[in-house]
């Protein structure tokens, strides 16, 4: 591990400042990636700056939207009596996530930033254009089975690993930053970019810029579940999982947000399936017709295609388990 | 009577406050801390090291390469554990000896450094070309390149025949056949294999977590041309050890080496990532299989090919699935063959119940297919088959209740209520799938000795060079000589894990039990004689005091008899689980068991019961959930950490119920107890994937079970 200062602002203005001062630092917040980043050696940061502290760790009603902290942990923003009653879907997917020791140290903003699961995004000497840009995907071809079958590119077939991401883009969520040049306000389907020919960018995020909160819509009137699929049944990232939130309307779908996790290189939502079924009477027959509708635009590896039909099944699960009536 | 009592472990207390002093909690005056740098390519050459960069981070003590490497004596092909004054040698293939590498994350550097972290600093910044040529990997199809194994062990048959198997099977009413395969796993210990190593002129203490202190004292001794006596090892607390941690592996190796280079000693604990280099692994298996037999239950015949890997340097077989299927069932015609392919993979080792994990998933797999095939319930096709006498060697059981431990399981799970059809059970909207397979272990006693030595104020004192691997060794030789001489076991304190202390075996095949408890119990029948007890009402401290002398001891050595020739010794078992699965997903998921078995006299049940929890998470673990994934291009492993490994965790447990027969032996022992510690993981995997084919209809045959296996084809 590279020697590191620790620098402790004591405002969020300072932090970005520290942050842009230094052309190799990085922010540290509940460190449970970024620490592991640096011990494997993918991370190499000059100087830490701690973001804890400075009061960005709070869940508040904002009127139309919950405000989650960039700084809340993990373990209470799946217990805060706020996103249980508006945005429960944030708890379901947290809960499915990491382990409880991790949870307690975890943060949202830092889980949504978290680096990729792909087995060659770790292990030292192999190509990865993430790791090295430019040095070519060994995933392409290789042990793929994790890997993303939606927006991938010839460059990166990375999966985007949160389980939280997933209830952030089905609930359409806003991610509110401060920078150098101020605050701004990123549209949750915006924030990750798929890899294109630039793996190496993540996300929107701008230089130094620094993350103050996740915004969720309220969506307390929708019954929403979260389905993951995995390995092990926990700590295990998703082998594919999906999110969903309905709310019927005489018995009829009136309002359906639909994601889907270890599919993507970005939270992938499934609009065309969400379409398929708005009016329609819940079914297992319309189920299954609308379901089918999530393989539009999949690209297949070596030994991943299984993830279409269990993305078909796992949509039906979820879509049965939130029309129950 | 201390023994078969449930006591708590006496090493608990230490374990659990951190007072417990692992090999690697050891920090001896002066020492250097140590970094291995591992090989990025599984076959070729190094090209070009260059070391300059990490040689300037401040700290470093000194860079061990292939370049300046000593040479090492070379170590014997493997000696069996089961000889207790024989050398331990994982692979003959020594470290840094060459500029070749011949299986993924072969080390090719040691960082010694003031601290862990400049090492590990200095480790990144050795820079490493190579020149790669392409790996062998396993393929079962090349069989020009498969060699078939002579023998197993260094005494069991290789290549099995008993009657003529394909004429019978030819003659059968009723065949099954398929293909099955089994994973590549890794024992992954929570404690790091690690290795404190410090010389003192040409005497040599070595710190090690390892289930064989003698084997790694006679290895490295050989492998530094040392007297054995000038070598120490200690292990007195050992992380577990599953078989990972019973022969000299090249980490102990060049840490020694490096001690010896630059004059300091050294602590070296190595990452997560290189438990999947060399320090064993179980080999994968790929068997043919087929059994016949008639329309009412009758086998007639099995025949199992079984195909595993070895590394392109020796021929080890420790996965030999082929032995236990042998004596299970009364089939008079039979072939068991093991063959090798010899890849460019680190040498395997055992790993708990290594063969009986992968050879009873596919006897017993193919049961469960035979019992689905003719409409039988598969218990009762195991009962009509039953073995009167062991088919392989025509000897008699020592003692052998397997069928009383189907039926008292079969009672225990409530199996009455089983309908045979596929799909015919649910439950909450879930599909509900029972399985069942019968479990064995053989009975291994070897060589051992121990120590017992009494004090004035009574407490008595266990010494021999056993192992406590998390086992609970330390406990049950307390109970075994509190009981033999009258006291509480409270008042014995134990030893363990010393080259020091008197000879004992590896702590490997469930044998310590029965080895060194037989010596423990010996000792303290010896010190006993010692001892005038008259008229002291049974007080040790009183006899002791009447000598007047500052301790009484005894020693005594066991070892088995001719037993061998007259009895056929094994444990058994029967295990039955229920799977539930989800009608949409299909995603299948273990929700409880019973596991009933007959080991003999069981010493202490607490202990005895926490080993099959453990053999239970470990077949789940091989079931549904481990594998080490090679790059189908060039043959790396894929995924060298706990987050893409995945071993079980306690969501994946299903709730246990556990029971162990009453059984007399009186051949086996003294104690008359038999090795429970691999029994929990052997044939319970079989019992899964039939209980995922009862659920659904669809019979997975390999291994670990992935979500999607159930899916309609």
């Amino acid at each position: 591990m590279r020697p590191y200062q620790l620098l402790r602002p004591r405002s969020v203005e300072m932090a970005v400042e520290m942050m842009a001062a230094h052309l190799e630092a990085q922010y540290i917040a509940g460190g449970t990636n970024q620490i592991d980043m640096m011990k494997a050696g993918i991370h190499r940061p000059s100087h830490l700056v701690d973001i804890a502290g400075l009061g960005l760790d709070r869940i508040s009603d904002q009127g139309d939207v919950i405000r989650l902290g960039a700084l809340a942990s993990n373990t209470v923003l799946a217990t805060d009596p706020l996103v249980l009653e508006h945005v429960p879907m944030v708890s379901q997917t947290v809960l499915e996530g990491a382990t409880q020791q991790i949870r307690n140290a975890a943060t949202t903003a830092g889980n949504i930033l978290q680096r990729n699961r792909c087995p060659y995004f770790y292990v030292p000497g192999t190509r990865c254009n993430r790791k090295n840009p430019g040095s070519g995907c060994d995933a392409i071809g290789g042990f793929d089975r994790l890997n993303a079958i939606f927006g991938t590119s010839e460059s990166c077939i990375a999966v985007m690993p949160s389980d939280l991401a997933i209830a952030l883009r089905a609930y359409d969520a806003r991610v509110r930053v401060i920078g150098p040049d101020g605050m701004r306000t990123i549209p949750f389907a915006d924030f990750h970019r798929p890899p294109g020919d630039t793996p190496e960018v993540e996300t929107d995020l701008r230089k130094s810029e620094l993350i103050l909160s996740v915004d969720v819509p309220k969506a307390g009137r929708l019954a929403s579940a979260y389905h993951k699929i995995r390995e092990r049944r926990s700590y295990a990232f998703a082998l594919l999982s999906v999110g969903g939130a309905a709310r019927l309307t005489d018995g009829r779908i009136a309002e359906l947000r639909l994601a889907a996790g270890g599919v993507g290189t970005v939270p992938w939502r499934l609009p065309q399936v969400e379409s398929a079924l708005i009016d329609e009477a819940p079914s297992q027959e319309a189920f299954q017709r609308a379901a089918a509708l999530s393989r539009d635009g999949a690209v297949i590896g070596r030994q991943n295609a299984f993830k279409l039909p269990m993305l078909e099944r796992a949509i039906v699960r979820v879509l049965t388990d939130i029309t129950e009536t | 009577m201390a023994i078969g009592l449930s006591i708590p472990r006496i090493d608990g207390p230490a374990k659990v406050t951190g007072t417990a002093r692992y090999a690697a909690d050891h920090y001896p005056e002066g020492l250097a801390q140590g970094y291995l740098v591992p090989a990025t390519i599984t076959r070729g050459r190094i090209a070009f090291i260059d070391t300059s960069a990490a040689e300037a981070v401040p700290a470093v003590v000194g860079i061990l390469t292939h370049e300046n490497m000593v040479s090492l004596n070379p170590l014997p092909l493997y000696v069996t554990p089961l000889d207790p004054m024989g050398a331990s040698g994982q692979q003959v293939r020594l470290p840094m000896q060459d500029d070749r590498i011949e299986h993924d994350l072969e080390y090719v550097a040691l960082v010694l450094a003031e601290t862990y972290e400049a090492a590990q600093e200095a480790g990144g910044l050795i820079r490493v070309e190579y020149e790669p040529e392409d790996a062998v990997q396993f393929d079962y199809e090349d069989r020009a390149a498969h060699t078939k194994v002579e023998t197993i062990f260094g005494a069991l048959e290789g290549q099995y025949t008993r009657g003529d198997p394909d004429a019978a099977m030819a003659a059968s009413a009723v065949r099954v056949e398929g293909t099955f395969d089994t994973p590549i796993m890794h024992h992954n210990p929570i404690e790091l294999h690690a290795t404190v190593a410090a010389w003192d002129d040409n005497r040599l203490d070595v710190r090690e977590p390892t289930q064989w202190v003698l084997g790694i004292r006679n290895g490295l001794a050989q492998t530094f041309g040392l007297r054995a006596e000038d070598v120490r090892v200690r292990s007195e607390y050992v992380g577990v050890g599953f078989g990972g941690k019973g022969l000299l592996a090249p980490h102990t190796i060049l840490a020694v080496a490096a001690a010896r280079r630059f004059d300091r000693p050294v602590r070296l604990v190595i990452t997560r990532a290189l438990e999947f280099s060399a320090v064993g692994f179980r080999a994968r298996t790929h068997t043919e299989a087929a059994l016949g037999g008639t329309a009412d239950g009758m086998i007639e015949s099995i025949t199992m090919e079984m195909l595993s890997e070895t590394p392109v340097f020796q021929d080890v077989a420790f996965e030999p699935g082929v032995l236990a299927p042998r004596h299970m069932y009364g089939n008079v015609n039979m072939r068991a063959n093991l063959a090798l392919h010899a890849c460019n993979v680190p040498a395997p080792v055992p790993m708990r119940a290594p063969g009986e994990a992968s050879g009873m998933f596919v006897l017993e797999s193919l049961l469960n297919d035979y019992a689905a095939e003719i409409g039988m319930d598969p218990v009762e096709v195991r009962r009509m088959n039953r073995a009167e006498v062991n088919p392989e060697t025509g000897l008699p059981w020592s003692s052998n209740m397997l069928m009383e431990c189907y039926d008292r399981g079969a009672a225990m799970f409530g199996w009455a209520d089983y309908t045979p059809e596929a799909g015919s059970m649910t439950r909450d909207g879930k599909l509900i799938g029972w399985g069942m397979a019968s479990a064995t272990y053989p009975m291994i006693r070897t060589i051992s000795a121990a120590r017992v030595r009494a004090f004035p104020n009574g407490r008595v004192q266990v010494a021999c060079a056993a192992h406590d691997i998390g086992t609970g060794m330390y406990t049950v030789c307390a109970q075994i000589a509190a009981d033999t001489l009258g006291i509480d076991p409270s008042g014995v304190d134990v030893l363990l894990g010393d080259t020091d202390l008197p000879l004992a075996p590896a702590a490997v095949a469930a044998q310590s039990t029965a080895s060194v408890g037989s010596a423990v119990q010996a000792a303290a029948r010896n010190l006993r004689a010692e001892l005038d007890l008259s008229g002291t009402g049974g007080s040790i401290g009183e006899a002791v005091r009447r000598t007047g002398r500052a301790s009484v001891e005894a020693m005594a050595e066991s070892r088995p008899g001719d037993e061998y020739t007259r009895v056929s010794m094994y444990a058994f078992g029967a295990n039955f689980i229920e799977v539930e699965v989800d009608p949409i997903t299909l995603w299948a998921r273990p929700t409880r068991m019973v596991g009933v078995y007959a080991g003999g006299k069981v010493i202490n049940p607490t202990t005895a019961r926490s080993q099959l929890i453990g053999g239970v998470a470990f077949a789940i673990g091989m079931a549904m959930t481990e594998h080490t994934i090679r790059d189908p291009r060039n043959g790396r492993t894929a995924n060298p950490d706990l987050g893409l490994y995945h071993m079980p965790v306690q969501a994946d447990m299903p709730e246990m119920r556990f029971e162990f027969l009453e059984e007399k032996d009186p051949h086996v022992n003294p104690l008359g107890a038999k090795g429970l510690g691999e029994l929990g993981g052997v044939g319970l995997q079989a019992a899964i994937t039939d209980a995922m084919r009862h659920a659904t209809g669809r019979h997975v045959r390999y291994l670990p079970y992935t979500p999607e296996a159930l899916f309609p084809a």
